[in-house]
């Protein structure tokens, strides 16, 4: 019995896998991405009622934490003469969005994300912060090392605290095509 | 023109994929758009493929939306249209952006749109971005603009259509 347990115990430490220290890197801009997707404004006499396009730019900042670049483009009802810009951290709440090493982030996943918009909702009309966003991404299929992520229904909050005004938004998805940290380009 | 629309008939004979045998003729769709003297429409659609040609194939097309807004819900219109698939080619341009592989088929769209006091329009909207699945189509950015005896009546653009092919 013995020997049995031995021979177990060596077998299972020769096909043990040796953690990868030497593939652990820095998550720092490990991967990038670009976002395009659908906003839309309710309850906010800043906004029309319309359609406005998402366009962003992704980038992984830690394991659990990334950045958004963000651009707000109104498309209906009147085309492209209303925009905000802003920034955004996303931080995953389940589990972390890439690794370490060379395992892929989670699949499935949900964000929350917080940030400062710029545009000309305000008094003087002048392009300046404006707007405070609290937004939640309840379902994110896919991650940077599958090349593509789809964020389903984001919605969240915004408080402009020039005007004072709160309002809410939702997108019906916005699609993040990964340029950098994919399967691609970083494990294989 | 004549000659241009000719050189550009035959050479869209030539690069279209022939012999489309998809599965299903018959399917219904979400769609999310927003046109410009309301606010954004959220509806369904019903597709039905008549022909089944390599180029210039015909299909019918009725759309239901309801129009949303911070005010609430109503109706935002009907609109049955008939419509050409231009050509099939196989994806390679727009091909990361699926994970199956697909078939780009732009489509234009003819038909009647009626409004929520049902103001009857003519309406027309090409979609470029169509891509093929066995199973599914979808559009993406696609304008439209309805017509009257003044002229444009409105305009818009449908953020997305999804469509399961079903029957």
């Amino acid at each position: 019995m013995k020997k049995i347990i031995i021979t177990i115990l060596i077998l299972m430490i020769t096909f043990s896998v040796f953690a990868e220290s030497e593939n652990d890197t820095s998550n720092f801009l490990k991967d990038i991405g670009f976002a395009i997707g659908h906003n839309e404004n309710y309850f906010d006499g800043n906004y029309e009622h319309g359609l406005n396009l998402l366009l962003g730019l992704d980038a992984g900042l830690t394991e659990k934490l990334e950045l958004n670049f963000m651009g707000i483009i109104e498309m209906v009802p009147t085309f492209v003469q209303d925009f905000s810009l802003g920034l955004e951290f996303n931080y995953s709440l389940l589990g972390e969005r890439v690794f370490s090493n060379r395992n892929a982030g989670m699949g499935m996943n949900s964000m929350v994300g917080f940030g400062l918009y710029c545009n000309t909702h305000n008094e003087k009309n002048i392009f300046m912060p404006t707007t405070i966003v609290l937004r939640l991404y309840p379902a994110c299929v896919g991650a940077p090392a599958s090349g593509k992520r789809e964020r389903i229904l984001p919605m969240g909050l915004a408080y402009n605290f020039m005007t004072k005004d709160i309002s809410m938004f939702f997108s019906i998805a916005i699609y993040d095509h990964y340029i950098k940290g994919t399967w691609k380009t970083n494990y294989r | 023109m004549k000659k241009y629309f000719l050189i550009s008939l035959i050479l869209v004979a030539t690069f279209s994929i022939s012999a489309i045998d998809f599965p299903y003729d018959s399917g219904y769709g979400f769609e999310f758009s927003g046109k410009s003297d309301s606010s954004q429409l959220v509806g369904m659609s019903i597709y039905h493929k008549i022909g089944d040609l390599s180029f210039l194939s015909p299909g019918v097309e009725i759309n239901a939306d309801l129009s949303v807004s911070s005010k609430g819900i109503k109706f935002g219109g009907i609109r049955l249209s008939g419509m050409l698939d231009l050509f099939y080619l196989e994806n390679k341009v727009f091909s990361f952006i699926s994970t199956n592989p697909t078939l780009w088929s732009p489509s234009v769209k003819v038909g009647v749109f009626w409004d929520y006091q049902f103001y009857s329009t003519v309406t027309l909207e090409v979609a470029v971005f169509r891509f093929l699945e066995k199973d599914f189509i979808y559009e993406w950015f696609s304008p439209f603009v309805n017509f009257d005896d003044n002229g444009v009546n409105s305009w818009g653009l449908t953020f997305c259509r999804f469509t399961y092919m079903c029957l």
